[in-house]
């Protein structure tokens, strides 16, 4: 197990800065991920931990040892590529096989490790086929067991899922998950996917124009985003954010698009603010009560254990997430913003109050 | 159009290819079987008394074993280094991605831009200062000199469609970059590399210009040459040149069947993605 630190990474392609100035400690054993929209440097970043790539500046160090000038065979790290990078000339047993054939391992212990890293990743029955007989989920595995064999210091694993279906990604995330747990190596993961994201990791970085927006558990990014960006980016479907104002100080009642909304919290409350709340986050009934609003659902999609609905009110529109299950387009409805879990915003700085 | 039309006139439009193409061949095959008094009849068109005497005569009359042989050398060394120089400059541009990459391409295009006659007295005064006149190694010398711009683009391009995620990976498992090279990239690139062996040893195999100015004896000449010498003062034997044609045209034919589903794989990967 391998504690992993970044200290002031920073890299430009062509004058261009994509990471801006990184700095992170990943704890021995930990699964963390970068997690982000395309072009936002988590795949540099972790290129430059496997030491694909250099930086421009800044250093990384494996367990307080500065590896940044190492090329990456003396980082001892293993990757998995979102396109697997199965060597295609080679059977399953040799692709496994490939990082101990380098090492120069003697026959025997290539032979031993491999059948066990196969049956680690179910693979036994497929050794002797070529790559191109697989299917996407077996390829996968390949690549997995590629990385695994090898026990190697650090995993990084960079957008491993995405090429699969669906249905697969799921059963894949939950393999991801035993894996780590039965081999706790230290695993670097990135992903645009947060629900991905939420899933599989100790801890998350959200990252945003090759800047840490936000770092820690993934429930706390869910509860306590620090800025609008990660608040949208964490949650599907993703919080609504409306304006809001203050109303009054003591005590602290804010209006949101016509709504009152008393809040029992002390902070450093602005006269005009961004107001965000997540789907969830709304009470919605289908009879009427003094403490809520009246609204027309505009858009109902059933998902089975719950509903998505899109409601139309005072002409602002917010997406809510109900277990209510009798509700049709065109229906009136009423709801509640649930105090507590209204998250404010500055509108100027976009960090959270 | 119904289809058993359309089918006929694919037929027919293959058939018309073909012909055109093998057309020459096949009157060289039977040309060489004529004896030498039937040689200027038509009809008939096929010989009437079929005879080996023509091939016999190339090889008992003439040195042509050796110089079979000779050209056997110089087109696979030239081959050979082409590929093995070729393959590691492809490698090198394509993957390693040094600064002027494309400048080097450019600048390795335009020795393959002049034409031979233009560069052939030059390059006959260098051979004969190096005391390389009349051997193989001055043509393989030649040879690889002209094939390698050929060899190189090709390759290149050749590697460049390998997904780049291949050389990282193989970085990551710990892999020198010459190992990178040796254990994935030139398996990968198989039919690649085939496809462009066969096109650098038929250009080698044929090649005249620089085989007649360079060589003056059986030490070191070469088919095209030898053949090219056959007619005497008197007589021009075409059934032995005939003759002659037919031997050293079948390895290449030879060769390239042996290879061909590898070729056809090479000229149509990166086509489509696999």
């Amino acid at each position: 197990m391998t504690k992993v630190e970044l200290k002031g990474i920073r890299k430009s392609f062509d004058g261009t800065e994509v990471i801006k100035g990184v700095d992170l400690l990943i704890e021995k054993g930990e699964f963390f991920t970068f997690l982000g929209p395309s072009g936002c440097g988590k795949s540099t970043l972790l290129n430059i931990v496997a030491g694909l790539e250099e930086p421009t500046t800044g250093r990384i160090y494996f367990d307080d040892r500065d590896v940044t000038d190492l090329p990456p065979p003396q980082r001892d790290v293993a990757m998995v590529f979102q396109s697997y990078a199965l060597y295609p000339h080679m059977s399953v047993f040799e692709n496994i096989a490939f990082p101990l054939r380098v090492r120069k391992e003697s026959h025997q212990v290539v032979e031993e490790e491999v059948r066990k890293v196969a049956a680690l990743v179910g693979l036994e029955r497929h050794l002797a086929k070529r790559p191109s007989q697989l299917s996407g989920g077996e390829r996968q595995r390949v690549a997995l067991g590629r990385a695994i064999v090898r026990r190697p210091r650090v995993f990084l694993m960079d957008e491993p899922l995405s090429n699969l279906d669906a249905r697969l990604r799921i059963t894949m995330r939950t393999e991801l998950k035993r894996l780590h747990r039965e081999l706790s190596i230290t695993t670097i993961y990135v992903t645009h996917d947060q629900e991905e994201a939420m899933s599989l990791s100790d801890r998350v970085a959200v990252f945003h124009g090759g800047r840490i927006q936000q770092c820690g558990p993934a429930i706390e990014l869910y509860r306590r985003p620090a800025n609008l960006f990660v608040a949208r980016f964490i949650g599907s479907p993703p919080m609504n954010v409306m304006e809001a104002r203050l109303v009054s100080r003591m005590p602290p009642v804010v209006d949101v698009k016509g709504i009152r909304v008393e809040l029992a919290r002390d902070i450093e409350f602005k006269d005009r603010m961004l107001a965000g709340i997540r789907p969830e986050d709304v009470e919605l009934s289908s009879t009427p009560s003094p403490s809520m609003v009246e609204a027309v659902v505009d858009v109902a999609e059933p998902l089975g254990v719950y509903q998505l609905v899109e409601i139309v009110y005072n002409g602002s529109r917010l997406m809510v997430r109900t277990e209510l299950e009798d509700i049709r387009a065109g229906e009136r409805v009423y709801f509640r913003l649930i105090p507590e879990r209204i998250h404010l915003f500055d509108p100027q700085t976009e960090r959270r109050l | 159009m119904n289809r058993t039309l359309k089918k006929t006139l694919n037929w027919l439009v293959l058939c018309v290819v073909v012909l055109w193409s093998v057309a020459p061949f096949v009157w060289q095959v039977i040309t060489s079987f004529k004896p030498s008094v039937e040689l200027a009849t038509l009809p008939p068109l096929l010989p009437a008394s079929p005879t080996l005497d023509n091939y016999i005569s190339v090889f008992s009359d003439r040195p042509f074993g050796r110089i079979i042989l000779n050209s056997l050398v110089v087109a696979s060394l030239t081959t050979t280094l082409s590929i093995l120089v070729g393959s590691l400059a492809a490698f090198g541009l394509a993957v390693l991605r040094p600064r002027g990459g494309y400048l080097f391409l450019g600048f390795v295009l335009t020795v393959s831009m002049f034409p031979p006659i233009s560069t052939v007295s030059p390059l006959y005064i260098i051979i004969r200062e190096l005391g390389l006149r009349d051997t193989v190694l001055a043509l393989i010398i030649t040879y690889t000199t002209f094939s390698l711009p050929l060899t190189i683009w090709i390759l290149t391009n050749f590697f460049r469609s390998i997904p780049r995620e291949l050389y990282l990976s193989a970085r990551v498992d710990g892999c020198t970059s010459f190992q990178i090279f040796y254990r994935i990239f030139l398996p990968v690139a198989a039919p690649g590399l085939f496809a462009t062996a066969i096109l650098v040893f038929i250009f080698a195999w044929n090649e005249f210009l620089f085989a007649l100015t360079f060589t003056s004896t059986v030490r070191a000449r070469t088919v095209p040459v030898e053949i090219a010498l056959f007619p005497g003062v008197h007589e021009m034997p075409w059934a032995e040149i005939a003759a002659a044609s037919v031997i050293v045209t079948v390895p290449v034919v030879l060769l390239v069947f042996l290879f061909q589903r590898r070729i056809i794989e090479g000229l149509t990967a990166g086509a489509v993605k696999r």
